[in-house]
Order: structure tokens, then C-alpha cells, then sequence
């Protein structure tokens, strides 16, 4: 049984289906004496409820309904009814519904996910103190003082499970283990897992089940190292385990000790190395106090850019924070977010947004409603340190980090759609061959750059004009019946020039191409896309023509004609003009 | 189209340049060009957006990062097929408005290389970002000089002499070998 597994027998479950791993009783006095480490780990207990953008839904989506949250284009969750109906993630919209015609598709909604989460973290907190929450559906708790009083640990979850079944109607996992990666790779199984059998349990572990908790940034750094990984035929932690800590990290650097700390059951966002007591923290007091979520934005942007300046200048990091709100009544609402990079503002403001939406959705402690508005934000980055000076063999890591937090920082000056990151993929032209994503975002599955893109132009500029300036072609047009004339140009509806191109009059100036007229000495390549036929207004990807023309005193020139219209594209570099010759 | 004999030459150029940037491998010749010149620094590109992408290409090892800043017309393709920069490590902030020093500042804190487009910073700001770049081991490229700042880009000096030695931008303009 695993947590995929389970996910086929949804909500409303009054009874557990919680179980441990073979081994010597969790909780016990033998057991807590018997460190496999050389000293004593503290041991955590998870709850994680499986696909919790869906069942966060429960009260919308009736029981055995086949439903899906859609994020972006595609199919990002799926319920085990529609799972059934062949319903996968990844699947387009119109694919799904295709398949499954009563399909009810949802977009997602963070903010709601929190809120309802809110609710789960309300029963979790009456058993466990000082709860953290990774994200909504994901939290975790130190589980030694909770498990004495309610007996064992077993017992402690069992409780946890039916409460929150009782309260909510939501299925929660529970995992108990040492070490907070273990702890929170037990709860996809449902499992305590005994101090001594930490290792086994961890070794057996497929790679991709061992970093699925890690943060963005340091998730992105190792799938890298991970696909290198399956390529050599590593593919669990008993393999990795055998190659040994010593070759991985020289190797892979700190995204090799990464891997590392999880195959020890650590959790290493949260291994940063202490450097002193201090605290580091901004407080906001909002005058006026704020009554609606949308309203505190502005507040939430302050205070989050504010504690990661403040970390950066003194060259910390911290991996939790914690948010404290308080209401005009004095109302306080304390939550601790962890498995984060406090020094991203981005991440720290959506942690506050879900905090508040939960709040709001708490009901009568609403900020949402006039009668309590929020007064004031705290943040406090939970134990800041240093980051580890760890450098891969081939480097990269260390520069890496710098442009991230660099990205990051002009993101929060000038906002999230400042900084881009170019991605080539397929298409028939370059313009449709590239997309800008904001820094940061991981793009959606894009066409593939092979298959089916015959007769799309072939020879990329050096220049693409962001909004390229209007042109007209000008030259001698043929006819059949007539004498030639001297005039404006295009590509007929059977797909040729109705003339030989003498000169280009660009209107409007660009820094990489004057306005002017511009002698045309040759027409290397004439390029028909036909586009989305059926979607006349799309600008950029309907039917349209392009043409590479050469200039007697600059570099080749690429036209497209759109609904008659003739604009300049690109300019080519003097260098692949020299390419098309060949 | 008659070709002449240094077209030719330019062809037998690029096509050499293609492969090696194709095949990961680059000739003696232009790695010794590059241990020779390009030590970090502010430098002043011509030839606008390909100078500054030719400069940058030339400039990034594997592990460098580099970002183009205030340059929107930039064809990625080409960038990535013909001049063989590694666009996975290159972001671009294509407009600036307010706060551009500040963002430039903080960008050459992070990147190993910075090619800025036709930003208009005063002579203050232009010797601290010099300044910062220089103290942090940073390719400061600008497409206009910076008078008492920057000096011209080092493989381009190049350009126009007897022996041509930086085979990809032996035809930057006009189309015209050298």
C-alpha cells in the first residue's frame, strides 16, 4: 500500500487504515534509547492529506464525482473516480472531457486550499504543539511530548486521523519517523517508522520519492543531478547509498549533500549552520488596519521584501518563518511556515496571503469582516545561519544561488514579469518558437522542437523586433494581361509574390533598423504559414507569410505579410547572412 | 550571385565556427584569443544587439550566468543556434523604468555577465556600477561606450586587421567580411 494507492479510496473515512512498519514498538522507552546516529534525533510526526487541491473541494464536489483540478492548460489533479474513467495529470482539457463527458474541471485556487487547510491544522494543533506548515494539504509537528500524552505514537495518530475525519471530512495521513524527512516520507505511507529501522525504510525509497518535499529552488538543483543519477542506474536510496557520501557530494555538490541528509532521514532546507542567536524580524503596523485580504497586498509585498533584505544584508538565510497577525480587537493568529527560502520575497508573501485567507476563512475571526481588521504583520525567520560553502566538483552551484537571489530581487523592485527566462520549443516560425517565462516559474509542457513542424522558417534573425514596425514592399508587378507596373507588393493567395521586390519602405524606427527605404537586391526565401486558419484575429499565430529578402547596404531582412500588411520581423546578423549562401 | 573570394573566406569562416559551436568544441585559435583578452571588466560592444550577444556568448563559460538588460528585440534562436549561447543560463530584464540603477546594480551582484541595451544611467551611477563590477569579477557590456569607463570590447579591436582572429565576428557588419 502506498500513498498513490490510497488516493483510490477517497474521504469520509471514519476508520484508519494506519499501520507500522515492523520493527521495535515507536514511542517505546527501549526505543528512544537506542540512537542510530550517535546521537539523540528528534522525531516528528507528519500530516498529509493526498490531493489536497481536491479534497479541499469535498464540500463543492460530491461524493464518487469524477473531478480534476485544471491548472494552466492541463490536468493538474485528479480524483480516484476520474482516475478510473482514465482521467491522467498532464492531460489537456479538452482531452479529458473528451474522455470522461460529465468531467467536472475546477481551477485551482491556493488561497481557497489554505483556508480550508486551516480547519485540519485547528485538530492538529490540539494534539501537537508547535506546528509547522509546509504547504496547504502538508504539515508536521516535534511528536515526543504529544505521543506521552496520548499514550504511543500509534495511538497519537490514530486519534489525529479520526478527528480530523470526524471534523472535517477529510483523510489525513499520518507519518511518524526520525528526522523530518522521514517523518514526512512516512505520511505518504500512512507509517511510523521505529528509530532503528530509519535506514531500511529511507534505502528503500525510490530517488523521486526522496526529494518530492524539497523546496523550489533546491528541488530544481537536484532533479538535475537526479536525471544523471537514473541515467547511471541509481535509481533508490540503497543504490545511492553504496556509491557513498564522499564520491556524491565532491561530485555534485551541495546538491549531492543534499541527497545525502535525505538518505539520513534530515531534512536539509532546515540544516542551514547557525551563526548566532539574534533574531531577524520586521514588524508593519497598518494605519489604517485593513479589512480585506485584497486590501493588506501591499503591506504583505512590504514586509516580505523587508525580511529578505534584511536577511541578505547580513548575508543569512533561513529555511522557516514564522507570521504572527494581529487584529484591532488584539486577536493574534501565530502560524510557522517552514521548507521555504525566506530570501525569496515571493515565497514569504504567499505564505502571509494563506495565512490570511485562513484566517479569514476561520469564520468569526475574520479579517474579512469589519468588525476585526488586521492591525499589524510580524515576520521572524525562524534559526537564520549561513549557507553552506559548498561548491560541486564542476561548479556552478554557488553562481547559481547568486543569480537566483539576484533575479529574485529585481523580481520584488520592479515585479514578477520583470526578469524572463527565454525557452526555445517547436513551432513554425521564431517568434512561435520561443517563450519568455517569468524567472522563477517552471514553464508548462511546451511542443516538442522535432515532429511535425515542416515548412516553418528555417533560418532564425539575430534580431526579433518585440513589435515589429510597419513596411511596404514595393516593386514591379506582374500580369498577364497587362503591362508591368511599379507598386505595392504581397503574396497572393496561391502563394507567390505578384512581383519582383525593388525597394522596402519601413514607417516606424526601431534601434536596430531606421526608417527608410531600403533598396532590395534579392529575395532569398518565401515561407507560407498557414496558421490557425480558423482563428482569423489571432495576431501571432494565424495565417500569414514570411519572407527573407536581402539589402544592398545592410543585413538580410525578415517580412512577414499579416492580413495584407507587410512588417519587419527580424534582422538577420551579418553572419547568418553569410549561413544562407551555403 | 557571384561570389568573390572573400565571401568565400567568410563562408569557409562560419561554416567552421557552426560546427565547432555545434560539436562543443572551439578552435585553438579562438581560445587564445580568449585567454588573451577577456579578463573581466567593463567593455563597449558595437554592432547592437548582436554585438552584444556575440560579446556575450563569448564572455560565458559553462558555469557563468549572464543576463541582457533594457534589450527587447532579441531573436533567441539565432542566439542560441548560430552564436551558441547557452540561453539557459541567460535571463533578460527587456525594459527598464524606474529604479534601473538599482536593478543593474543588484544584477551585476549575481550574474557573471551583464549586457546592458541603451540605458541612460548619469556618469556617477555608470562608475559605481563599474566599480561594483570590477570588485566583484563581473563582464560589465554596454552597446555605447562609457566615456572614462568602459573600453571597446577586446575581440572586436580585432576586427579590420590583416589577420582576423575571432572567426565569428569576422562579418558582423553589413554583411561584409574583413
Amino acid at each position: 500500500m502506498n500513498g498513490v494507492e490510497k488516493q483510490a479510496d477517497p474521504g469520509l473515512r471514519t476508520t484508519n487504515s494506519f499501520r507500522r512498519l515492523s520493527g521495535s514498538r515507536a514511542g517505546s522507552s527501549k526505543q528512544s534509547v537506542e540512537p542510530n546516529f550517535g546521537f539523540q534525533r528528534p522525531r516528528y510526526i507528519a500530516l498529509w492529506v493526498p490531493n489536497w487541491p481536491l479534497a479541499s473541494l469535498v464540500a463543492r464536489v460530491p461524493p464518487d464525482t469524477a473531478a480534476a483540478i485544471e491548472h494552466g492548460r492541463r490536468i493538474a489533479v485528479v480524483s480516484p473516480r476520474a482516475a478510473s474513467k482514465g482521467i491522467r495529470v498532464g492531460m489537456t482539457r479538452t482531452l479529458a472531457q473528451y474522455y470522461c463527458t460529465d468531467l467536472l474541471v475546477l481551477k485551482r485556487d491556493e488561497d481557497r486550499e489554505s483556508g480550508a487547510f486551516e480547519s485540519l491544522l485547528e485538530v492538529f494543533d490540539s494534539y501537537a504543539a508547535d506546528v509547522s506548515v509546509v504547504r496547504p494539504g502538508l504539515a508536521f509537528a516535534p511528536v515526543t511530548s504529544a505521543a506521552k500524552w496520548a499514550g504511543s505514537e500509534e495511538s497519537l495518530s490514530e486519534k489525529i486521523i479520526d478527528d480530523i475525519a470526524a471534523y472535517t471530512g477529510a483523510e489525513a495521513y499520518i507519518g511518524i519517523g526520525t528526522g523530518l524527512g522521514t517523518a514526512l516520507l512516512a505520511a505518504r505511507k500512512n507509517l511510523v517508522v521505529p528509530e532503528d529501522k530509519t535506514g531500511e525504510f529511507l534505502k528503500g525509497l525510490h530517488l523521486q520519492e526522496l526529494v518530492q518535499d524539497l523546496p523550489e529552488g533546491s528541488a530544481h538543483q537536484v532533479s538535475e543531478i537526479l536525471t544523471t543519477l537514473l541515467n547511471l542506474g541509481i535509481y533508490t536510496g540503497e543504490d545511492l547509498e553504496r556509491l557513498g557520501s564522499g564520491p556524491v557530494i565532491s561530485r555534485f555538490g551541495q546538491g549531492g549533500e543534499t541527497l545525502m541528509r535525505l538518505l539520513s532521514g534530515e531534512q536539509p532546507a532546515l540544516s542551514v549552520q547557525k551563526r548566532s542567536e539574534s533574531t531577524v524580524s520586521v514588524f508593519l503596523e497598518l494605519d489604517p488596519p485593513v479589512d480585506q485580504i485584497e486590501h493588506a497586498m501591499a503591506a504583505v509585498a512590504r514586509v516580505s521584501n523587508d525580511l529578505a533584505d534584511k536577511l541578505r544584508s547580513a548575508g543569512l538565510y533561513a529555511s522557516a518563518i514564522q507570521v504572527v497577525l494581529v487584529s484591532q480587537e488584539g486577536r493574534r493568529r501565530e502560524r510557522t511556515w517552514t521548507l521555504l527560502d525566506a530570501t525569496s520575497s515571493s515565497q514569504v508573501a504567499k505564505r502571509i496571503t494563506w495565512q490570511l485567507k485562513g484566517w479569514a476563512d476561520a469564520g468569526t475571526d475574520s479579517v474579512s469582516e469589519e468588525p476585526d481588521p488586521l492591525t499589524s504583520i510580524e515576520l521572524v525567520a525562524v534559526d537564520p545561519g549561513s549557507l553552506p560553502e559548498v561548491d560541486p566538483l564542476w561548479g556552478g552551484t554557488r553562481t547559481s544561488w547568486k543569480a537566483a537571489q539576484a533575479a529574485e530581487q529585481v523580481q520584488s523592485l520592479l515585479g514578477e514579469e520583470a526578469v524572463l527566462s527565454p525557452n526555445l520549443h517547436g513551432g513554425f516560425d521564431p517568434r512561435t518558437r520561443v517563450s519568455l517565462t517569468p524567472w522563477g516559474i517552471i514553464g508548462e509542457d511546451v511542443a516538442k522542437t522535432t515532429g511535425e513542424w515542416e515548412g516553418g522558417v528555417s533560418d532564425p534573425p539575430i534580431v526579433l523586433f518585440a513589435k515589429p514596425p510597419e513596411a511596404m514592399l514595393i516593386g514591379l508587378r506582374l500580369g498577364s494581361e497587362h503591362a508591368p507596373i511599379r507598386g505595392r507588393l504581397w503574396v497572393t493567395r496561391r502563394g507567390a509574390l505578384n512581383g519582383t521586390p525593388e525597394r522596402l519602405m519601413v514607417h516606424q524606427d526601431r534601434s536596430e533598423l531606421a526608417a527608410g527605404d531600403y533598396p532590395i537586391t534579392q529575395v532569398r526565401r518565401l515561407w507560407i504559414v498557414s496558421g490557425r486558419w480558423w482563428k482569423p484575429d489571432d495576431q501571432t499565430r494565424g495565417a500569414r507569410c514570411y519572407l527573407r529578402v536581402s539589402r544592398s547596404d545592410g543585413s538580410d531582412l525578415l517580412l512577414i505579410q499579416r492580413k495584407g500588411n507587410w512588417y519587419v520581423e527580424g534582422v538577420y546578423g551579418s553572419l547568418t547572412s553569410v549561413n544562407s549562401h551555403l | 550571385m557571384v561570389v568573390n573570394r572573400v565571401e568565400r573566406l567568410a563562408k569557409a569562416r562560419a561554416t567552421l565556427m557552426q560546427v565547432e559551436a555545434s560539436s562543443g568544441i572551439r578552435s585553438q585559435h579562438s581560445q587564445s584569443i580568449q585567454e588573451i583578452a577577456l579578463s573581466p571588466g567593463v567593455y563597449h560592444v558595437p554592432f547592437g544587439v548582436e554585438g552584444l550577444l556575440c560579446s556575450l556568448a563569448r564572455v560565458m563559460t559553462s558555469d557563468m550566468w549572464g543576463v541582457l538588460v533594457g534589450v527587447p528585440d532579441v531573436g533567441w534562436e539565432a542566439a542560441a543556434s548560430v552564436l551558441g549561447l547557452d540561453i539557459s543560463r541567460v535571463v533578460t530584464v527587456p525594459r527598464l523604468s524606474s529604479g534601473a540603477a538599482k536593478a543593474v546594480g543588484t544584477l551585476v551582484e549575481g550574474f557573471d555577465a551583464v549586457a546592458l541595451g541603451n540605458l541612460d544611467f548619469s556618469l556617477p551611477v555608470r562608475r559605481s556600477l563599474a566599480a561594483r563590477s570590477r570588485m566583484m569579477d563581473r563582464f560589465l557590456l554596454t552597446s555605447t561606450p562609457w566615456v572614462g569607463v568602459s573600453r571597446p570590447f577586446p575581440v572586436l579591436m580585432k576586427l579590420g586587421g590583416d589577420n582576423v582572429t575571432a572567426p565569428n565576428l569576422s562579418v558582423l557588419e553589413g554583411g561584409v567580411a574583413v
